[in-house]
């Protein structure tokens, strides 16, 4: 059939990475399964739990006081214990809350609150031990688009916060943490669909739209903070970091850049030749960046043109974010891929620590 | 390979395609109703070449199995006498051929675009976003709204509405375009395409996203349409015209024929070839065809009188 080459579509994985916690390292693995693994003993596995069946997980594990979460496309939460709670070993005691409507999304989790977006357009903050919801937003109905990105809390004092998110309808929402209710006038609007996770920095909110725009916008009025944003090849989906006034972004252009903080300027940009869609990640004045071919490269901090050490190639398509852990020695990261393999690398040098795992 | 392929086909049909979305309010139901029509239409000079390139491969078949049974034993000759028949009737033997190559990769990019631009999964929106264009209006309109009527586009239709629709369409283009034969195995054919291709496609819009439906049975109605203007009713006609079980349906159908004032073509017993105004062939001779029998009372030879004005 010669229409086949247009049936499938894009196969659904998940992307779901890694998190670092204390010793332990958070898997969430292609098959729906969340693996702990002690750092200390690598790669010896502390437990592994299977979530229901035909789950795919898009965000990131976060650990949060003694429980782990994961959100997953079923519309399911899921928390586990990571410390030992009477006879219960790390790992034993699940908890979850079903939404019914897909999570693409990562999870936050702050003021005793689990902060979720779904693809029906609605924010949820639920409890923390997920027994109870403590308000959405909106309070009835739901927003015109979809929320895909993972929102951002910034506390700012005791029982005292703002949560951040974007929207498909192209807005950007700033909402009170305990409340729901929302703080700006007017949420912000970008001129396409947000699916990152805001930065929230200083005096400003950093985040990338499907316009190809990556914005500033002030914290307190929700307008825009630099004189125009910042534009790229095509869409941003990941995630920013900031570091010493410099924020550093991937864009599904296949380029990573380096932008002034204060005005939105470019300092320098890193062309990786393929979609980046994992956030970047410094280690000391490396930054550690990953595209969708599966090439890590390490860059000067300062001057992204500058190359630490030579590309490291996964073989295998790369959409999770990774971690790091400082193992007394080294800094080490942890990149899991799309073929259900865990790399490990050194962060000073991109060498392989050992061979990859493979998690099936 | 793909490349090249996506600059060239996919990539402009799914960036106007996004565009249309955006003119209609972010509808993408319309937008496909809207482009599939305009793409058909774009195409009607090269699809009204192959119908009619097509029809007259049909209308010729009954000489050339004379010819082939004449010169069964000598290829040669046979080839020859063929390629005559082709030019005495001004049929390229590839005529039929080259405009579906010509058709063929604007369809398969078409139904590419559709299932590119529905992008229901995240991996399948990230890979939407290396097919679009810099173009605000396109950028600024992805994610497209997936809901048309009582469809989510980007599944199937859970009450199979849609592929009935898609099998009765496609059926009726069959229909419309069988050929006229009495051979029978060309009808028997001609019978199988016209159940086995509705019920594949219709099997087809089952699985896949209803976008995709909605995309053939819009193509389809545009056929049927192109197909009315060209051959008339086709099959559809046939069907309800020869099927004469009676004498007393016979002459029913005869008399409301002379009392519209339209030339039968119902043929009569031993009558001599008559020349006929034919919507494809004009003034050309054309072979009288052979009907069931009948015989009126009273009379010897079968035939019924005729009260046309043309006699």
């Amino acid at each position: 059939m010669l229409f086949l080459p247009g049936c499938s579509g894009a196969p659904s994985y998940g992307w779901a990475g890694t998190t670092v916690a204390g010793d332990v390292l958070y898997v969430a693995t292609m098959d729906g399964e969340l693996i702990a693994y002690d750092l200390i003993n690598f790669p010896q596995k502390l437990w592994s739990r299977t979530l229901i069946t035909g789950e795919r997980l898009y965000g990131r594990p976060v650990v949060a006081g003694d429980r782990v979460y994961i959100g997953g496309y079923t519309g399911r939460i899921y928390s586990f214990n990571t410390i030992q709670i009477g006879d219960y070993e790390p790992g034993d005691i699940q908890e979850y809350w079903d939404l019914d409507n897909s999570i693409v999304g990562g999870i936050d989790v702050a003021l005793d609150t689990v902060y979720v977006g779904t693809s029906e357009g609605v924010l949820y903050a639920l409890s923390a031990d997920l027994s109870e919801k403590r308000w959405q937003y909106p309070t009835a109905g739901n927003l015109e688009g979809k929320i895909w990105g993972t929102p951002t809390v910034e506390v700012t004092g005791v029982d005292e916060g703002t949560v951040y998110f974007g929207s498909f309808d192209h807005n950007l929402y700033a909402l009170d943490a305990v409340t729901g209710e929302t703080k700006w006038d007017e949420p912000f609007e970008a001129q396409g669909a947000i699916a990152s996770k805001p930065l929230v920095g200083d005096d400003a909110v950093y985040f990338g739209a499907f316009d190809r725009k990556f914005y500033a916008v002030d914290k307190t009025t929700g307008e825009l903070k630099w004189d125009e944003p910042f534009p790229a090849g095509n869409w941003f989906w990941t995630e920013a970091i900031v570091s010493n006034g410099t924020i550093y972004v991937g864009s599904l252009d296949g380029k990573v850049y380096a932008l002034n903080a204060a005005t939105g300027r470019k300092t320098s940009s890193f062309n990786a030749g393929a979609p980046i869609n994992s956030p970047p990640l410094i280690v000391g004045d490396i930054l550690i960046v990953g595209s969708s071919d599966g090439k890590i490269n390490g860059l000067d901090v300062d001057d992204l043109e500058v190359e630490k050490w030579n590309t490291f190639s996964m073989k295998e398509p790369l959409q999770s974010p990774f971690s790091t852990y400082n193992d007394g020695d080294r800094d080490v990261i942890y990149i899991y891929g799309r073929n259900s393999t865990l790399f490990v690398i050194k962060a000073n040098n991109g060498q392989e620590l050992m061979d990859p795992i493979n998690i099936t | 390979m793909i490349d090249i392929w996506n600059i060239i086909f996919l990539n402009p049909l799914l960036n106007i395609m996004v565009v249309l979305a955006n003119f209609f309010a972010g509808n993408f139901g319309i937008a496909v109703i809207f482009l599939t029509i305009i793409v058909r239409l774009g195409m009607l000079p090269v699809t009204l070449k192959q119908l009619r390139s097509t029809r007259a491969m049909q209308e010729i078949q009954p000489k050339l199995r004379e010819l082939q049974k004449k010169y069964a034993k000598d290829r040669q000759k046979l080839s020859e006498e063929t390629m005559k028949l082709y030019k005495e009737f001004g049929i390229n033997p590839l005529g039929c051929v080259w405009p579906m190559l010509i058709q063929l990769p604007i369809w398969i990019a078409l139904f590419q675009s559709i299932r590119q631009a529905l992008a229901a999964s995240p991996e399948e929106l990230m890979s939407l976003s290396q097919h679009l264009y810099s173009w605000a209006v396109v950028n600024g309109t992805v994610p497209l709204q997936s809901n048309f009527l009582w469809l989510n586009l980007a599944w199937p239709d859970p009450y199979y509405i849609l592929p009935i629709l898609v099998g009765a369409t496609m059926w009726l283009q069959q229909k419309m375009m069988s050929p006229t034969s009495s051979d029978p195995a060309q009808k028997k054919a001609g019978t199988m395409m016209q159940i086995m291709f509705p019920l594949m496609f219709a099997f087809i819009t089952m699985q896949f996203p209803s976008g995709l439906g909605i995309y053939f049975v819009v193509s389809a109605i545009v056929g049927i349409v192109i197909q009315y203007f060209v051959t008339g009713w086709g099959g559809l006609a046939r069907t309800k015209s020869t099927v004469a079980p009676t004498y007393r349906q016979a002459r029913k159908v005869v008399e409301e024929r002379f009392i519209e004032g339209e030339t039968s073509d119902i043929e009569y017993e031993d009558e001599e070839q008559t020349e006929k105004k034919d919507p494809y062939w004009g003034d050309k001779k054309v072979e009288n065809k052979p009907v069931a029998q009948r015989k009126q009372k009273g009379r010897k030879d079968g035939r019924i009188r005729s009260k046309r004005k043309n006699r």
